[in-house]
């Protein structure tokens, strides 16, 4: 099967301010945050990626969903190159990231709609699917509410909404349940398989193990930017769980966590 | 072109569905700006009206009956009281304080004098401090030569070798145009920065600020719709507020400058050559802003990047004062912000030159389609737009 979104020999690197060089001690300029970073994802499947804090994750969902171009190497999602086709792209993938914030002026019904506007959908398709969305994530009850006056699970939740206005084929979730109580955890877990159910694409980027071990059919462990591991779930842990697997790992890349 | 018209709505509806901002960005300013100015004029007027109807308190010794009838006549308009002298070294000190305005001293032979061919001599004080003072001495002064010339007449009969007749000429709505032509370009451009200073660097670094800024970058509208949907409608909305002043301006402006004159000079057609003038040149200082606040982290230090131009743009503005009439070259009129200064200053002197207008608009038009370039261009680029 041709994989739906590939990931080829991608590199990011950032140039490091004087602040942040008298900060980290270090007079390097640049900091590579993604280096030689490769994987493939197929429809119907779940793909994780587990790292830990600055291992690189955001920066390679970033260049996935268009909103920073990779600097050698490249992606293709549903055949569109993300360099020289992002307006494609951009139509075929679902980002949703604690990065990307919603306007506190406004309510979740008229974000919605605009957010619907700007992927051009059509009003009849526009209804039916605030319909469906905004009952699955129970936002009815305050789809009028301003953003700013609700709180953090229902702003994920309306976020969520509002990603997925377009149907897209590829998803990509930064850290889908961080912040977020029990209950709306789950709604968001559940909500990963049906669209996988649905054969879409998931990507999800996680450091906690439990959720990737629940919904995840493949997983990419990265570290320092580097892809280390790269096998579907079973191959990956074998008798082992996850965390011990990341550990191992991480202990023979960069040393004994303290 | 509809994904350029959704941006537009929905930053209209940012701003009109806040009573708060609007109250602020378009009620507030032109209200404000009326009730200062007519309360500024209102109590200069009452100042000068308290100064002309004061009494003055004059000092005399010796003074003729003869002077003292033109004093009192009601033609000349002079209220004051009289007192005499009692010691010439006390009174002068009063004067110093401001208990008096005038001092003058006549000697007790004046009257002899005069009959005898004797020439006497008369000396008066004020306090060159006093406004009061001022105008006291120029009162007694002028009666004074018209007491002489009394004196004279009465002497060697009429000396006169010619008659004359003054008549006061003033067109008092020429004095208007010259003073709004001299205000009103200042004023505008000083009011449209203001507008667009107070919504520009909320809508492109309030995103960046926000967040809100990549969740827009990860829709598939094109990053022109993206500025242009910015521009036209902060521009619109900076507009309305540059109105809102300019009408509390107008309003206000007779009673500040105590013009008796009819301030509705100005036809349609000066009022339409305004509007276009208006809109081009709203669209350079929007282009202008929204590109320095693209590349500020957040707003304050949006604000405190476009403060320069912001005052630069008052300085240019400020060329209208300097001349009553505008620039002649054309090459000028390629140059924003003082070209839009110099077209308002023709058509507030009614000397509109259509050729330099046509400079000013297409110029000014070719700018702002630049700015929207590049401010396309920084939508696109990574490091502006997701610097935080």
């Amino acid at each position: 099967m041709e994989p739906i979104l590939q990931v080829n020999h991608i590199r990011k690197t950032f140039s490091i301010s004087k602040k942040q060089q008298v900060i980290n001690r270090n007079k390097e300029k640049l900091k590579v945050a993604v280096d030689d970073l490769s994987f493939n994802a197929y429809d119907g499947e779940i793909y994780g990626l587990l790292g830990s804090n600055g291992a690189g994750k955001t920066t390679t969902l970033r260049m996935i969903a268009t909103l920073i171009t990779p600097e050698q190497g490249n992606i293709t999602i549903c055949g569109w190159d993300v360099k020289k086709d992002a307006n494609e792209i951009r139509k075929c993938v679902g980002f949703l990231t604690s990065e990307l914030k919603l306007e506190e002026f406004f309510t979740p019904s008229y974000l919605y709609d605009f957010y619907s506007d700007l992927h051009q959908i059509p009003k009849e398709t526009q209804i039916i699917r605030k319909e469906f969305l905004f009952n699955k994530f129970g936002i009815r009850k305050f789809e009028e509410v301003k953003v700013g006056e609700l709180s953090t699970g229902m702003r994920q939740k309306a976020s969520l909404a509002i990603s997925m206005a377009h149907d897209p084929h590829v998803i990509v979730f930064d850290e889908p349940t961080n912040g977020l109580d029990v209950l709306t955890a789950k709604v968001v877990t559940d909500f990963l398989l049906d669209l996988k159910k649905q054969g879409k694409c998931i990507i999800v980027s996680t450091h906690i193990f439990s959720l990737i071990e629940k919904v995840c059919d493949r997983v990419g462990i990265i570290i320092d930017g580097k892809m280390v591991r790269d096998l579907p779930m079973i191959e990956m842990c074998q008798n082992k769980s996850l965390e011990d697997v990341f550990f191992e790992l991480y202990a023979s890349k960069v040393g004994e966590v303290e | 072109m509809n994904t350029i018209f959704t941006i537009m709505r929905k930053e209209l509806t940012r701003v009109f569905k806040d009573k708060k901002l609007v109250l602020m960005t378009f009620l507030f300013p032109g209200l404000m700006i009326f009730v200062m100015y007519s309360m500024m004029g209102s109590a200069m007027k009452n100042f000068a009206t308290e100064e002309e109807t004061e009494t003055a308190i004059v000092y005399v010794e010796n003074m003729p009956n003869a002077l003292n009838a033109i004093l009192t006549d009601e033609s000349v308009g002079f209220n004051a009281e009289y007192l005499l002298i009692e010691n010439l070294e006390d009174t002068q000190a009063l004067l110093r304080d401001g208990e008096a305005d005038f001092i003058i001293v006549f000697p007790a032979t004046f009257v002899d004098d005069i009959e005898n061919g004797r020439k006497p001599n008369v000396v008066y004080y004020y306090n060159a401090n006093e406004t009061k003072s001022i105008d006291t001495y120029q009162v007694m002064l002028s009666s004074l030569v018209a007491y002489e010339n009394m004196l004279i007449a009465e002497k060697f009969g009429d000396t006169d070798v010619f008659t004359a007749q003054e008549e006061v000429m003033i067109d008092e709505n020429r004095m208007v145009v010259s003073v709004m032509a001299m205000m009103l370009p200042f004023l505008i451009i000083t009011f449209l920065f203001q507008g667009a200073m107070s919504l520009g660097p909320e809508s492109i670094a309030g995103e960046k600020e926000r967040g809100t800024i990549a969740t827009l970058l990860i829709t598939p509208t094109k990053r022109s719709n993206l500025a242009l949907g910015k521009i036209f409608s902060l521009s619109i909305l900076a507009s309305l507020s540059a109105a809102s002043s300019f009408i509390g301006i107008i309003l206000s402006l007779p009673k500040l400058m105590g013009i008796s004159g009819n301030t509705n000079i100005y036809g349609m057609k000066e009022y339409a050559l305004v509007l276009v003038v208006l809109v081009v040149t709203v669209l350079v200082i929007i282009g202008l802003i929204s590109n320095l606040s693209a590349f500020a982290k957040n707003i304050k230090e949006a604000s405190a990047i476009v403060l320069p131009i912001y005052l630069l743009s008052m300085f240019i503005g400020l060329t209208s004062m300097f001349s009553s009439s505008a620039a002649s070259k054309d090459i000028l009129y390629c140059l924003p912000i003082y070209n839009s200064v110099q077209i308002l200053t023709q058509i507030f002197t009614f000397e509109i030159n259509y050729w330099q207008f046509a400079i000013m608009g297409i110029s000014n038009i070719v700018i702002a389609t630049l700015l929207a370039f590049a401010l396309t261009r920084l939508f696109n680029n990574e490091k502006v737009m997701l610097t935080k």
